[in-house]
C-alpha cells in the first residue's frame, strides 16, 4: 500500500514538473521557442550559405558541417531586414519573379540606363537575354521566405530595387553611368561587378577621383548624414590572364588593381567555398574587408542555390542547358527553370553580406556606415593559419621572400588575411553586436596626402632582392585611429608586374599591397597616379613612421622608387 | 504528504527545462526535399564539365582533391585553414577566369594622332570597326574578323573604316590607344566639364547643345554629351574649352569595362 502511495506521489510529481516545462518550451518569444525558421522554402534545404549541414547540393563532393553565415539565431528571432531598402546595382531583375516579386520596390528609385538623365524608372528588368545576373544576386540577397517557393534570402523582407548598369542592352556603359548609380534612394547598394583586375588605372583624366567625389557626397548626405552602406564584391581574378599576353598563360591578379575598389566606403567581398577555405577564383587583396560565401561550381563542390530568370527559355537555368548538373535543365524540384544551384563568384558572397548589413540596420537603424564596417571587422571569425604562401604559380621568389603572409594581428588586435579581409561574417554575434552597439569611432577624417617630397628619392630597387627599395615617412599631424590606409607610388620600371608594395605600420604590422609577380604584365611605370589601398592597419593609429617597401622579385627588368605618398581616414 | 516538497521540486524541474532549452536554441529545419537528394546525387555523370559561371566561357578542370588542413582544432578553427587548395588549383595550370587577350593595336602604322589630345597621349587607332554585338552583319559576326570584344562591343578589323573624330557618332564609338600606358580605350563623345563657381549648369547644356549623363553637383563637374549627332568632336573640344563658365573641359576615354563578377 506505500508503495503503491509512493508511486502515486512520484508520479503526481513527474507530471507536475513537466507539464509546466511543455508550456515554457511552446511559449513565443525570442531565445526559448522551437522555431522552425526554414519552413515554407523547398530548396532552403540547399542553401548551405545559411545553414551547411554537409549538404552536397548536386555536387560531387558535399561541404563542411557549420560553414555558414551563423545565421540562426538571427532568423530564430524573426531579423528579415524590413524596412532596409538594397539597391541591386547589376543587368537589372525578374521584378515579376515568384520569389521576389513582393519585395520589389515599384517606383522607389530604379535605374533604367538606356533611357535619359536621371534615368529613374518603374522597374529595371532584364532587356537582355544574357541579362541573367541580376536575378540571382537579388535571390540571395532577397528571396522571399516562408512562401512555398524557391529558398530565402539572407533578408528575406528586405525591400529591392534596381539598376542595369551591366545590363547588355545598355550600349554606351561609361563612367558617366559607373558614377550615377551611386546615387539615389537606398541604404545599401549591392555591386556585383568590376573591372579584369590585370590593369592599374592612372586616372589621366580623374575618373577615377570623380567616383571617389560621388561617393564621398552620398555618404555625408543619404541616410540623414549616416551614408548608405556600399558593398561590392571583391573579384575573381584570383587567376586572371596577364595583360597584354597569351590569354590561356594565368597570372595572379588582385583586388587592388581595380580602382573601384581603393577607396575608403567601399566593403569589399572576397568568397569562400563550401568548406571554408577561400575559393578558387575569389581575388586577393589588402583591400578586401570580409569573407562570405560564394561556393564552388555546382559540379565538383556546391555552388549558391538562388532565382533565376523564370522560364525555360531564360535565364542560366534552361532546358537547353550543357550543365552536367540537372537541376539546370528543369529536373527535379526545378522543373519551371525558376531557380539555379549554379550560381557563385563574389558576385555571389557580396549580396550575402548586404543581406547580413540589412539584417545589422533592422536592428539598429542608427548605424552609419563606419559602424556598419566595424561591426562586420569586430565579430568576422578569422583563422589561425599564420604560415606564409609562396607564389601561387611556383614562380620563384628571391631568396628569403615572402610572397603572401599568413593571417597577421595589427596592433589594435584585429586579424587580416589578404585572402580573407578581416574574416568570415558572423551574422549572429554582428546583430548581437549591433543591438548593443555605442558609437565610438570618433569624428571620421580624410588627411591630405602626406608625401615623400618634391624632389626624386632615386633610390633603386635591387633587382631580384628581398632586400628593396626602402623609404620611411614619419606622419606627426592630423592623427586618425586608422580606418584605412592608402598609397600612391612613382616608380620608374619597365615591367612593375615584378615588383611588390609593402608597407610597415609605426605598430610593426606589415601588408602587402601588391604582390610580387602579379597580373601587371607588359605595364611599365607607377606614375603616382594608382592607388592601393590596405585595411590591415585598421584601429591602430597614424602616428609615427610608415616604410615603404618596393621589392623587385624577378630578374632582368631594374628599377627605381622616385616617390611615393600615403593619405590615411580614420576617427579623430 | 508534504505537498511543499512536490511543489517546489516541480519548480525546479520546470526553472531547469527552462534554461536548457534556451541553451539549445532548438531550430527545425525543412529536410523533406534535402532527403531526396542523396539518392538523386548517384544519377548525374560528375566526370564531365560543369557549367561555368556567367561571362566565363572556358571550360573548368575538376578541382583537385583537398590538401592537407592544418591546426584543426575546433570548428571555429576550420575556416581558412587549407589554402593549400586554392594553391592546388593554381599550379594546376587552370585558365584564367577572365581568358581573354588584351585589345591592343599590333604596330604605330595602324595609329594615327588626334588633335583631341594635344600632348599625344592618346591616338586613334585606324582600321578598327566598333560596333555593337547585335549589330553585327554576316560577314562581321565571322570570328576571323574580330580583333576581339570589350563589353559588349566588338572590334572588327576594317582597313576601309575611318574613324573621323570630326564626324562623330557616340552610336559608333572610336577606338583609341595610350601607348605610353599600352592600354586602349573607346570614345563615346561624353565629356566632363567642371563649370566655375556658381555658374548655371542649365544655360550651360543649352547653350552647347548638351544633355547632362551625371552629375558630381559638390565639386561643380557634370558628365555631359551632344545632342545632335553627328557632330565635330575637336569643334564642341573647342567650343566648350572657349565658353568661359567652363573652367577644365575632359573628353571620357573608357579604358575599362565593368562586368559582372
Amino acid at each position: 500500500m506505500l508503495q503503491i502511495k509512493k508511486a502515486k506521489t512520484f508520479i503526481l510529481i513527474l507530471l507536475a514538473s513537466v507539464i509546466p516545462s511543455i508550456f515554457f518550451m511552446n511559449c513565443s518569444g525570442s531565445g526559448f521557442e522551437a522555431v522552425d525558421v526554414f519552413s515554407g522554402d523547398p530548396l532552403v534545404g540547399m542553401a548551405w550559405h545559411l545553414h551547411n549541414t554537409g549538404q552536397a547540393v548536386y555536387a560531387a563532393k558535399p561541404g563542411t558541417a557549420g560553414m555558414d553565415m551563423n545565421l540562426l539565431k538571427t532568423f530564430a528571432q524573426g531579423i528579415t531586414g524590413a524596412g532596409i531598402k538594397v539597391m541591386i546595382s547589376d543587368t537589372g531583375l525578374e521584378d515579376q519573379h515568384e520569389d521576389l516579386h513582393d519585395n520589389f520596390a515599384y517606383g522607389a528609385g530604379s535605374k533604367d540606363y538606356n533611357k535619359s538623365f536621371p534615368y529613374t524608372s518603374m522597374v529595371s528588368a532584364p532587356q537582355d537575354s544574357t541579362d541573367n545576373h541580376g536575378t540571382s544576386v537579388a535571390g540571395i540577397l532577397a528571396g522571399i521566405a516562408g512562401n512555398g517557393k524557391g529558398s530565402r534570402g539572407v533578408a528575406s523582407k528586405a525591400s529591392v530595387i534596381s539598376s542595369n548598369l551591366i545590363s547588355a542592352s545598355v550600349t554606351t556603359q561609361t563612367n558617366a553611368m559607373v558614377i550615377d548609380q551611386l546615387s539615389g534612394d537606398f541604404d545599401i547598394s549591392n555591386m556585383s561587378w568590376g573591372t579584369t583586375q590585370n590593369l592599374v588605372d592612372d586616372d589621366p583624366n580623374g575618373d577615377h577621383l570623380l567616383y571617389e567625389a560621388k561617393m564621398k557626397d552620398m555618404i555625408l548626405s543619404m541616410r540623414n548624414g549616416k551614408g548608405p552602406i556600399y558593398v561590392k564584391s571583391g573579384g575573381n581574378d584570383f587567376m586572371v590572364s596577364c595583360y597584354g599576353g597569351d590569354p590561356s598563360i594565368p597570372c595572379i591578379g588582385s583586388s587592388n588593381f581595380d580602382r573601384d575598389n581603393t577607396n575608403p566606403y567601399t566593403i569589399l567581398v572576397a568568397a569562400l567555398d563550401a568548406d571554408g577555405a577561400s575559393a578558387s577564383y575569389s581575388s586577393p587583396g589588402s583591400n578586401l574587408w570580409i569573407s562570405s560565401f560564394g561556393g564552388e561550381h555546382g559540379s565538383d563542390s556546391p555552388a549558391m542555390v538562388t532565382t533565376d530568370r523564370m522560364g525555360c527559355l531564360l535565364g542560366e537555368s534552361i532546358s537547353s542547358s550543357k550543365s552536367t548538373v540537372r537541376f539546370e535543365l528543369g529536373k527535379f524540384e526545378n522543373s519551371h527553370c525558376n531557380y539555379t544551384v549554379t550560381f557563385n563568384g563574389t558576385s555571389s558572397a557580396a549580396p550575402t553580406i548586404s543581406g547580413a548589413v540589412a539584417l545589422l540596420l533592422e536592428v539598429n537603424p542608427a548605424l552609419t556606415w563606419r559602424d556598419v564596417k566595424f561591426i562586420l571587422a569586430k565579430t568576422a571569425r578569422s583563422g589561425t593559419n599564420t604560415k606564409s604562401m609562396g607564389h601561387p604559380l611556383a614562380k620563384k621568389m628571391p631568396a628569403g621572400y615572402v610572397w603572401e603572409q599568413g593571417w597577421i594581428t595589427n596592433g589594435a588586435g584585429f586579424k587580416f588575411h589578404n585572402w580573407y579581409g578581416f574574416g568570415v561574417i558572423d551574422v549572429d554575434a554582428a546583430v548581437a553586436l549591433a543591438r548593443s552597439y555605442k558609437p565610438h569611432l570618433g569624428t571620421y577624417h580624410e588627411t591630405l596626402w602626406f608625401s615623400s617630397g618634391t624632389g626624386d628619392l632615386n633610390l633603386a630597387i635591387p633587382d631580384n632582392s628581398a632586400t628593396g627599395a626602402k623609404h620611411d615617412l614619419l606622419i606627426s599631424s592630423e592623427i586618425v585611429k586608422v580606418e584605412a590606409v592608402r598609397i600612391k607610388v612613382k616608380v620608374t620600371h619597365s615591367a612593375i608586374s615584378e615588383l611588390a608594395l609593402e608597407l610597415t605600420s609605426p605598430s610593426g604590422t606589415k601588408s602587402i599591397l601588391v604582390n610580387a609577380v602579379n597580373s601587371l604584365t607588359n605595364q611599365a611605370d607607377f606614375t603616382g597616379g594608382e592607388v592601393f589601398l590596405s585595411n590591415a592597419f585598421y584601429g591602430e593609429t597614424s602616428a609615427g613612421t610608415w616604410s615603404l617597401r618596393v621589392v623587385d622579385a624577378q630578374a632582368g627588368q631594374t628599377g627605381i622608387l622616385n616617390s611615393w605618398s600615403i593619405n590615411f581616414v580614420g576617427g579623430m | 504528504m508534504n505537498y511543499r516538497w512536490v511543489l517546489l521540486l516541480s519548480l525546479a524541474v520546470t526553472v531547469a527545462v527552462f534554461f536548457y532549452s534556451q541553451e539549445q536554441q532548438v531550430v527545425k529545419v525543412q529536410s523533406s526535399d534535402a532527403r531526396g537528394l542523396k539518392q538523386k546525387q548517384s544519377q548525374f555523370d560528375t566526370s564531365s564539365i560543369s557549367k561555368v559561371p556567367p561571362n566565363d566561357n572556358r571550360p573548368l578542370n575538376q578541382a583537385k582533391s583537398l590538401g592537407p588542413a592544418e591546426n584543426l582544432k575546433s570548428s571555429q578553427n576550420l575556416f581558412f585553414q587549407d589554402n593549400s587548395k586554392k594553391m592546388n588549383i593554381a599550379t594546376d595550370l587552370r585558365r584564367p577566369q577572365n581568358a581573354r587577350s588584351a585589345l591592343l593595336p599590333k604596330s604605330e602604322s595602324e595609329l594615327q594622332p588626334s588633335e583631341l589630345w594635344e600632348n599625344g597621349d592618346w591616338q586613334i587607332w585606324k582600321g578598327v570597326r566598333v560596333l555593337g554585338s547585335h549589330d553585327l552583319n554576316e560577314e562581321q559576326q565571322d570570328p576571323r574578323r574580330q580583333l576581339g570584344s570589350f563589353g559588349n562591343k566588338i572590334f572588327i578589323q576594317d582597313s576601309e573604316y575611318i574613324n573621323n573624330e570630326h564626324q562623330f557618332a557616340s552610336a559608333f564609338p572610336m577606338p583609341v590607344y595610350n601607348k605610353k600606358r599600352n592600354r586602349m580605350g573607346l570614345v563615346f563623345g561624353v565629356f566632363t566639364i567642371h563649370l566655375h563657381h556658381q555658374q548655371d549648369l542649365e544655360n550651360v547644356l543649352a547653350e552647347n547643345d548638351l544633355n547632362l549623363k551625371a552629375e558630381i553637383s559638390s565639386i561643380n563637374t557634370y558628365y555631359v554629351e551632344v545632342k545632335n549627332q553627328p557632330f565635330d568632336l575637336v569643334s564642341k573640344m573647342g567650343q566648350l574649352r572657349n565658353d568661359p563658365r567652363i573652367e577644365q573641359v575632359a573628353l571620357e576615354v573608357v579604358s575599362q569595362v565593368h562586368a559582372a563578377n
